[in-house]
């Protein structure tokens, strides 16, 4: 017996040596020591970077805000310094890049049943809502790895993370993903083709009215003010809803948002009309991320 | 509790040191610490359910108690009787009574009466179908005279609920864990280790193989209609994976924690898509529900003896009752059926006991024509997983019309079909495994001889590794609805 239970200690000595490990590393920053003197901050850049959703829920849970603002890289893109500069307003962005519909649901009632919201932004455009992927399974994950040192230690985030941490001790290299070395012709075609291929095999979300329709309603019940934004994009891009055969589902979008406090930026005007507003066919720039905030912030709605 | 959740990997070692270190001397200690212990474990689930099992208890051993003096046969059959119905008619309520009550009328409606019904919002008690048929089998045995009834409450009700296998099984017969509770257990550090190998394979088999899987199963026929018939193929696939791993999985897991306890569970997989025809699929598929269908059900009903047409008869009736016994709805039912159907041509031409050892025994590979029965009886049940994965009798036609359709011949495609490449990559490796493993209890059970220890825990590490590189969504074993 005696010796089964120090084969089994034995054994388990790399799993404490990694618990240890992920505490004093702590990519995620899950233990909350940010200030401890051994530390620097880019082991959070490298957290960030391999989860944007773990990183940013557990700095919520840190530092909770009642003002935010939920969607995707579009929405990611209304910087919260930005956002206080104009309106002298302190939010949290909750955007995740490339979420869909599911995924910012998730996030909405993750936060808003977990903690006090006042008002949320959310950003939502036709794109994120074809039926196909729509689970909210990333935000899920985050709530299942940061329920418990355990959970947090063990898993392949935290793996990643570490070894990452562990290069950059080494080489001084901190990872970078997601980034493409093309010209901005180069980036703009990629984008539309990969947006033809989405909307080839879109299939619009049939439920979408009603799970609005109890948002806006959890949401007046419990006294949170929700403004939804459709994010400016280029009108290639608007385009390729139509060439896509996708008119009267988006049609149907528009009709739906149009029901709530709304503003639709996504027409086609002379914002959206020029190449030079947009890094791509679906991120503005900062000049009119401006701009966005500005009608945002101010209420003002054009539905 | 769930054996992939951290409660479970808090709550074991806590039974085990005070199982071993406190009171490992005094026997009925033991057995109270497992009925203690099983009641936490189901308990966390939902503890209202435990009144069920307590009165199915208390039921079983008074049935057992009174068919020991009882010589009358009359008295006998109403003791019998009397548990079988109480056992079955909670079984029944729980599981079958929307069922029942909605068929009902249906079929009044065809005839044009319009009847009202009271659909009950109920519950269903997870593992209510596994424990019933572990009782019931105790009760069987005491009136058939083949086990002694037990006069030791603690070591009953210790039977009952023992929490490895109280959920999803496997379904032991009383004749063989009962008397485990008899005796004192000493530990055994083989044993030991073996059970912790067991329990890590079966994790491997339900975080890695059943979860990854589940991923791309749910995806595809969650949304069927927007799939061709090649990419439904390999939705059901992915799901005869996903059940194998996970239910699998989850016995490996029971038995391996038993072992841990000092008990020897039955065996319930006995890798079943190596097998060569259909009845061999059964012999090593679930084997506990199988042997408890053929001992308490298809031999009272004659079981072979008769005719061919008692044969055909008995057949159909076990598989239906066994498709039944998995959930209230028709698919399970047509999943049934289609198995019997599966089993005639074997059964009529007295080839069902062909197959008995496993494949290419003794041998590195198969034959060609051992590959192609392979093939052949893994494409038929993962047809018929159609239709138990399916969630309506609709569902399961829309989804075979779409799958003998010209598009069975296309690419399969579905969304982030990517990211299905590197589970594809540990099916294959984990299926080699399975093969290399094939003639042990479990797959990796004879890495002992085959690998210097050294060697054996980089397979550990690496197995554990692999195991936390997959984790998922952490997803409940697909048998707790059954």
């Amino acid at each position: 017996m005696r010796y089964f239970l120090k084969s089994l200690l034995l054994f388990s000595i790399p799993f404490f040596l990694w618990v240890l490990a992920v505490l004093l590393i702590d990519p995620f920053n899950f233990y909350g020591q940010k200030d401890a003197g051994f530390k620097d901050k880019v082991q959070f850049e490298i957290g960030n970077q391999i989860n944007t959703r773990l990183y940013k829920l557990i700095q919520f849970s840190k530092q909770p805000n009642r003002i935010v603002v939920i969607g995707d890289s579009r929405a990611h893109a209304l910087k919260k310094e930005e956002i206080k500069k104009i309106t002298g307003l302190e939010i949290t962005n909750m955007s995740f890049g490339g979420s869909h519909f599911g995924e910012m649901r998730e996030t909405f009632w993750h936060l808003v049943t977990k903690y006090q919201i006042d008002e949320v932004y959310w950003g939502l455009s036709f794109f994120n809502l074809s039926k196909n992927g729509l689970s909210g399974e990333r935000i899920q994950e985050a709530e299942r790895l940061m329920a418990n040192p355990i959970t947090y230690s063990f898993n392949i985030h935290s793996y990643r993370a570490i070894i990452a941490y562990a290069k950059y001790l080494l080489t001084g290299e901190v990872i970078q993903l997601g980034k493409f070395k093309e010209t901005k012709e180069e980036v703009w075609k990629r984008q539309l083709n990969f947006a033809q291929e989405v909307y080839g095999r879109y299939v619009y979300y049939a439920d979408f009215a009603s799970d609005l329709s109890k948002i806006v309603t959890y949401c007046t019940s419990n006294n949170i003010k929700i403004h939804f934004f459709v994010p400016p994009t280029h009108v290639d891009l608007q385009n390729r809803i139509y060439k896509a055969d996708l008119g009267n589902e988006y049609e149907d979008f528009k009709h739906v948002m149009m029901k709530y406090p709304s503003f639709n930026f996504d027409i086609p005007n002379t914002l959206t009309e020029n190449m030079d507003n947009f890094k791509d066919p679906f991120h503005f720039t900062e000049e009119v991320s401006r701009g966005v905030i500005e009608k945002l912030f101010n209420f003002e709605t054009n539905n | 509790m769930l054996f992939n959740s951290i409660d479970f990997a808090v709550f074991l070692p806590i039974v085990f040191l005070l199982y071993w270190f406190v009171i490992q001397r005094n026997l009925r200690l033991q057995n109270l610490l497992i009925v203690i212990a099983s009641f936490v474990f189901y308990g966390w689930w939902d503890w209202r359910f435990l009144s069920l099992i307590i009165f199915s208890t208390l039921v079983d051993y008074t049935v057992g108690l009174r068919l020991k003096n009882q010589e009358n046969l009359v008295k006998r059959k109403t003791l019998l009787l009397t548990s079988i119905l109480i056992n079955l008619c909670f079984l029944g309520f729980f599981k079958y009574f929307n069922f029942f009550q909605e068929n009902f009328i249906e079929a009044f409606s065809f005839f044009g009466y319009q009847l009202k019904g009271y659909s009950l919002n109920i519950i269903l008690p997870v593992g209510i179908s596994f424990y019933t048929f572990q009782t019931l089998s105790y009760t069987i045995d005491v009136y058939r005279r083949k086990l002694e009834p037990t006069s030791d409450f603690i070591a009953f009700s210790a039977f009952v609920s023992f929490f490895p296998q109280l959920v999803a099984g496997p379904i032991e017969r009383a004749t063989n864990l009962l008397p485990q509770f008899y005796t004192k257990r000493e530990f055994d550090y083989s044993k030991a280790v073996d059970g912790m190998r067991q329990i890590l394979w079966g994790l491997f088999k339900k975080i890695v193989i059943a979860d990854n899987c589940a991923i791309f199963a749910n995806q595809i026929f969650n949304n069927s209609t927007d799939y061709n018939g090649s990419t439904l193929v390999l939705g059901a696939w992915f799901f005869a994976f996903q059940i194998y791993g996970d239910f699998s999985g989850y016995s490996d897991i029971a038995i391996g924690t038993s072992r841990l306890f000092g008990f020897n569970l039955m065996r319930n997989f006995n890798f079943p898509y190596f097998s060569r025809d259909i009845a061999e699929f059964w012999r090593r598929w679930h084997i506990s529900l199988s042997t408890w269908f053929r001992d308490y059900l298809y031999i009272p009903l004659g079981g072979s003896r008769g005719g061919t047409w008692m044969k055909v008869r008995n057949t159909f009736i076990i598989f239906i009752v066994s498709g039944f016994w998995h959930g209230a709805n028709w698919t399970f039912i047509i999943w049934g059926a289609l198995n019997a159907i599966y089993f005639m041509p074997l059964l009529l031409s007295n080839n069902n006991r062909k197959n008995l050892e496993i494949v290419a025994q003794g041998k590195i590979l198969p034959n060609l024509k051992e590959i192609l029965f392979m093939l052949l009886t893994f494409s038929l049940t993962v047809f018929a997983w159609i239709f138990f994965r399916a969630e309506s009798m609709g569902h399961a036609w829309q989804i075979i019309g779409q799958v003998f359709s010209k598009t069975l011949f296309a690419t399969p495609y579905f969304e982030n079909g990517t990211r299905a490449i590197p589970v594809l990559i540990v099916l294959a490796i984990f299926l080699l495994i399975e093969w290399i493993g094939r003639e042990s209890q479990y797959a990796i059970a004879g890495i002992d001889s085959l690998l210097p220890k050294p060697l054996k825990w980089v397979f550990y590490y690496s197995t554990i590794i692999v195991t936390i590189y997959f984790t998922g969504s952490g997803q409940q074993f697909i048998y707790f609805q059954f």
